[in-house]
């Protein structure tokens, strides 16, 4: 599994159901890639999942961006 | 310290344009900048504080500066892994609003970016002292 399937599915496990898609863009200034998390909503425990999300990232040791793409009207679930 | 008023500026002045009630995104891809780049320079100030360098570096310096501020500040518990977090994501909200011109950045992200930038600061003004 390479580097960009291991951070997907990382995403899904900690984002589920309120994730709507993923854009892998860059790299822009050195990271691996800049991957772009498109929500359908935003949980109430989003903060929670996002730092989860982002640790166990960067437990993989390689410097990927994430940007969280909040939904045009956002919706708490 | 110029970084720690630098950092309280930007903030003042971004909160500033968004009560006087600016919309057009091309000022939200600026606040989302400067919000970065000031926490940056608080992360500098602090790695000087520890005995480095960071004026002299000259390669993936943000990345450095980052990774050091793990070394130095988060594994000796005078960081939390939350704020040196939100430093990254603040990076990543950055590069999008630097890079990415076809996407559309919105108040939302400006908002995530002012929280993020909050709790790294706050942690950074703690270590250094100031208030």
């Amino acid at each position: 599994m390479d580097l960009r399937d291991k951070v997907a599915r990382i995403i899904r496990e900690e984002m589920g159901d309120c994730l709507a898609d993923l854009e892998y863009r860059g790299p822009y200034e050195g990271e691996e890639f800049t991957v772009y998390i498109g929500l359908r909503y935003e949980p109430e425990d989003l903060e929670e999942r996002n730092l989860r999300m982002r640790d166990r990232v960067e437990e993989l040791g390689r410097y990927v961006a994430m940007v969280l793409d909040f939904p045009k009207e956002a919706i708490a679930a | 310290m110029e970084e720690v008023d630098f950092a309280r500026d930007t903030i003042a002045f971004v909160q500033m344009f968004l009560q006087m009630g600016i919309t057009n995104p091309w000022f939200y891809r600026a606040f989302i900048g400067r919000l970065y780049y000031a926490a940056h320079h608080l992360g500098r100030r602090l790695l000087a504080e520890a005995g480095l360098q960071p004026a002299d570096w000259r390669v993936n310096v943000h990345q450095r500066v980052t990774q050091e501020l793990n070394q130095h500040y988060v594994v000796s518990g005078r960081m939390s892994r939350q704020a040196w977090l939100a430093l990254g994501e603040l990076c990543g909200l950055r590069l999008a609003a630097d890079y990415e011109l076809q996407r559309s950045i919105r108040l939302r992200h400006v908002n995530h970016a002012l929280a993020l930038f909050t709790r790294f600061a706050q942690e950074c003004y703690h270590n250094l002292e100031v208030s």
